[in-house]
């Protein structure tokens, strides 16, 4: 089992398992997380991402499996044992953050500790102290109707932590947020995070979002873990072509590897010749396998590698994107901004880095139909996604 | 753009000719009456006068009493039920929501027939008690206000359930689950989340209890009159009994008054404690565990739920079978002839006739104009006063039956519409005290239909009767025919209005309840006829829930 970095585990999942109504929602699952770190569990709705996040905070019971904490054994099924969700001293902020609406932001925060045996003056000493970290200070007396989204968020953040909790869960806490306030509050999660030094795991559907927070990456599709690793490791080097799609946003291409001199070429279905970096450990029998090339690793040029047709184009702002067609084979590509060329113009490409991936289980549909109002620049290029992913069938 | 339609449509269309027609007809009906009613009770020295007369004061007083009693046991044993049923992992949860799906069924009045056959003077279960141990006076006794709170707080157990039913499958799983996670037991997370978010449903139930405890007539008719007791309600029917104008219209005004004031509170709780919820799909709420107590707590409700919502009707059921009233309950002694004679025998076969043209009359017209309102409320906001027509039109939800048919008297008995004495006062009588619910279901339906479906009829081409028929009509068709069978049935059972209101030959049911115990049908035929008015009622709901598109029924 692959854990996250080197040091000391806080989390420890082993041969997770939980089916609904004989549906497996997550299956044999094993995943580590490091005390300190920030782990993400990415995934498309449906994934079982959250289920596996409720089970660890005990409000599902998985059917099989272990799930420890610090050590202490949270569940088990050999030998049976279950601690109830109100004595796993944990964290958790929802997706749609649970504030109660009868409760002002001092009680709702001073809850968690209320359930305890604190006295008034500790409560009220580390209900302030904990406002003052997530930014609300004075705000005690409001109620979470007269908050901004914003606010609510840290709020539900300042109860998770009141408690000074082993494990912080979050279950998509930025979803609610509109993309200028998400921006903000990643900055503002990863600086609580240091601050306070939780252990912190993260549920998120959003692969930027993923990228951007985690030290830890753990993907998951259809319940079960498909790689876990250092963000930078995932994107780069992904190993299946799942987690190249989903986390890299990649293209896939069915090829061959063919060796000529100190180069290495890729050899595509029709017979076409793709000038390529390759890593040393798939080339070799010269079989077809999948490859999976982000947009920004295809070099555009007037000459000099393999001709290319530009079927479509779309301006983005930081760059272009381009579907262009090599034989059978459609390929997105990204070009920066003054590099332009015309729909119908003939290009040559050459792959800059490629990663070899094993295929995966197919995508589920929901992963393909963006969540929200697309528009601006973000809807743009979400549309050109789903073009190029459907070209490249 | 869409003003100018809205506006062009109004100016050139048969639209002028219903707003006008229905503001009519909601004055004639509505406020009519009740302003009559109104200046009647002037000068306001009146209301000194009348509260000082220690037969009204007495009366205010009762129903005060009778009506917080009512709310208080209703509210009680609604809310725990409730809770039992949705939060809990209480077994046999389809026999519970049976039993208080049955008490929503029986009409109180009738329940307090059957309290009466069982534990009256003379009731079956005293006779019981008095024979085996030997007693002079039965154990208690039933014809007193308390005995009219147990029997009325018993049958308006399902309104606050449903409330509070409502409230708690509405509340966000997600609350209690933060509750759990921050480390609150089961019975914290109960009193310190889940309770104070079902609060608003809670009281919004308890306070439409009050409402219909201050209307009510039946039950203290039959159970506190006799013993000399009155509540506001009969007091009124005595008052017109010896022609005492004032007297009536007074309290009429003071019922009214207590009775808007509840319905505006009921109001103004919905509205403030809507908390921002939503019942999140797919995710199911984690229910309370009842641990050890599981099983006891069953029994108890099970128990409960079956001798007060399945006794009466036991009751009622056998003793309309019986040869007369009074004999042992055996083979011997069972008939179906109290069946025969009410569809045959003069007066009842006339009553049954008569209320179920007078409902059916009195749904189609309230129906209608219900229809009307709703469109004019909804689809012609552009004019003014618009809300003001809505008001009046539900402005009788807090008119207690008593109190419309004293108003439509007095409206009525003059020239040159002399209505009294004729069954078109009670169709009348009916259309106005029905017109808040067809108002309220036509209107939740038309509100939920998108204006575009509408507007693209328009700009069609169609005219508006055209787009009204074709296009709005079968839209909504089923929200007012729930809305017709919801009026037709509480017209069919209704006791105050038509006993106050029939002469010679248009008696009703609720006339036949309510005259005919004392004369010489007796009990056993009585009971035959409550016993069609339940199962006439059980299919209707059925009809209702139906129409409205609920499969588990109502519960």
């Amino acid at each position: 089992m692959k854990r996250s970095g080197g040091g000391r585990s806080a989390l420890i999942l082993e041969r997770v398992s939980k089916a609904f109504d004989g549906r497996p929602a997550v299956a044999d699952v094993a995943l580590a997380v490091r005390n300190g770190d920030l782990a993400t569990l990415l995934g498309p709705s449906g994934c079982g991402k959250t289920t596996l996040l409720r089970m660890i905070a005990g409000l599902e019971r998985p059917d099989e499996g272990r799930i420890e904490l610090d050590g202490t054994c949270l569940y088990s099924d050999r030998p049976r044992s279950f601690v109830p969700p109100n004595r796993r001293g944990i964290g958790m902020v929802f997706q749609d953050y649970a504030l109660w609406p009868h409760m002002t932001v001092g009680r709702t925060v001073s809850y968690p500790l209320r359930t305890t045996r604190a006295s008034v003056a500790q409560v009220r000493g580390t209900v302030s102290s904990v406002l003052a970290q997530v930014r609300l200070d004075g705000m005690e007396k409001r109620f979470p109707h007269q908050l901004s989204g914003g606010e609510q968020q840290r709020v539900a953040l300042a109860r998770a932590l009141v408690t000074r909790p082993r494990l912080l869960l979050l279950d998509e806490p930025l979803s609610n947020l509109d993309a200028q306030l998400r921006k903000e509050m990643r900055v503002e999660l990863k600086r609580v995070k240091s601050e306070t030094g939780v252990t912190v795991l993260h549920v998120t559907h959003d692969q930027s979002e993923a990228l951007a927070l985690a030290d830890w990456l753990i993907v998951m599709s259809h319940g079960r873990v498909e790689q876990c690793g250092r963000p930078e490791e995932l994107y780069e080097s992904p190993r299946t072509s799942f987690v190249a799609r989903f986390v890299g946003d990649a293209n896939l291409l069915s090829a061959a590897v063919v060796r000529r001199g100190d180069r290495t070429e890729l050899r595509l279905p029709g017979g076409e010749i793709l000038p390529s970096a390759v890593p040393s450990e798939s080339e070799g029998d010269g079989a077809e396998r999948q490859f999976a090339v982000h947009p920004h690793d295809v070099l555009v040029s007037r000459e000099g590698g393999t001709s290319a047709v530009i079927l479509e184009r779309g301006y983005m702002g930081e760059s272009w994107h381009y579907v262009v067609q090599i034989g059978d084979t459609r390929l997105r590509v990204q070009t920066p901004v003054r590099e332009v060329y015309g729909v119908g113009e003939v290009v040559h490409l050459k792959l800059r880095h490629v990663s070899c991936v094993r295929a995966s289980r197919p995508v589920p549909p929901s992963v393909r139909t963006p969540r929200g109002p697309a528009s601006g620049a973000r809807g743009a290029r979400r549309r050109w996604r789903r073009r190029g992913r459907r070209c490249s069938r | 753009m869409r003003d100018v339609v809205r506006a062009g449509r109004f100016l050139c269309d048969g639209r002028r000719a219903v707003l006008i027609l229905t503001t009519t007809a909601v004055l004639l009906l509505v406020a009519y009456p009740i302003v009559q009613l109104v200046l009647k009770s002037f000068p306001l020295d009146n209301y000194l006068t009348q509260l000082r007369a220690p037969q009204s004061y007495l009366a205010l007083r009762n129903t005060l009493y009778v009506s917080v009693g009512i709310t208080f046991l209703a509210t009680l044993f609604g809310s725990l039920l409730a809770l039992l049923v949705v939060r809990t992992n209480l077994p046999l949860k389809r026999v519970v929501r049976g039993g208080v799906y049955l008490l929503f069924l029986t009409p109180a009045y009738v329940g307090a027939m059957a309290w009466i056959q069982l534990f009256g003077r003379a009731g079956y279960v005293t006779r019981w008690l008095k024979s085996t141990f030997d007693l002079v006076r039965p154990p208690w006794d039933l014809y007193t206000l308390e005995g009219v709170i147990l029997v009325m707080g018993l049958y308006m157990i399902p309104i606050v359930y449903l409330a509070t039913a409502n409230a708690l499958r509405n509340a966000d799983p997600s609350h209690e689950e933060a509750a759990v996670v921050s480390g609150a037991s089961s019975l914290r997370t109960l009193c310190t989340v889940t309770l104070p978010l079902a609060l608003p449903g809670i009281l919004a139930g308890a306070f439409l209890v009050f409402v219909h405890g201050v209307a009510g007539f039946g039950v203290p008719a039959l159970l506190a009159m006799p013993s000399g007791h009155s509540v506001l309600t009969t007091q009124i029917y005595a008052a017109l009994g010896h022609y005492d104008v004032r007297m009536a219209c007074t309290l009429s005004v003071l019922l009214m008054v207590l009775s808007a004031a509840a319905l505006w509170t009921h109001n103004a709780v919905l509205r403030r404690g809507r908390f921002a919820t939503k019942p999140s799909p797919g995710r199911s709420i984690r229910p309370f565990e009842l641990g050890r107590w599981r099983w006891p707590i069953t029994t108890i409700a099970v128990v409960f739920l079956l001798l007060v919502a399945g006794g009466p009707i036991v009751m009622i059921g056998a003793s309309s079978l019986l040869k007369a009233w009074g004999l042992p309950i055996s083979w011997g002694n069972l008939t179906l002839g109290n069946y025969r004679s009410i569809f045959s025998v003069g007066v009842s076969a006339r009553a049954l006739r008569n209320s179920f043209l007078f409902a059916a009359g009195g749904a189609t017209c309230a129906a209608v104009l219900g229809l009307a309102i709703s469109y004019i409320v909804h689809r012609m906001r552009l004019l003014r006063g618009v809300r003001l027509l809505d008001a009046v039109a539900t402005a009788p939800l807090a008119v207690p039956g008593p109190v419309m048919a004293a108003g439509m008297i007095f409206a009525w008995t003059m020239p040159p519409l002399r209505l009294y004495n004729t069954p078109w006062i009670i169709l009348i009588a009916y259309t106005a005290a029905f017109l808040p619910y067809t108002v309220r279901t036509v209107g939740g339906v038309l509100k939920g239909m998108p204006e575009s479906l509408e507007e693209i009829g328009w700009l069609s081409g169609g005219s508006w009767a055209r787009v009204f028929g074709g296009i709005v009509f079968p839209v909504i068709r089923r929200g007012v025919w729930a809305g017709w069978m919801l009026v037709f049935l509480m017209a069919f059972r209704e006791i105050p209005i038509s006993t106050m209101l029939y002469t010679q030959g248009t008696e009703t049911v609720g006339v036949l309840l309510f005259i005919l115990k004392t004369e010489a049908g007796g009990l056993e035929v009585v009971s035959a006829v409550a016993v069609v008015v339940l199962v006439l009622t059980a299919l209707g709901q059925y009809a209702v829930g139906r129409l409205a598109g609920i499969r588990e029924g109502i519960l």
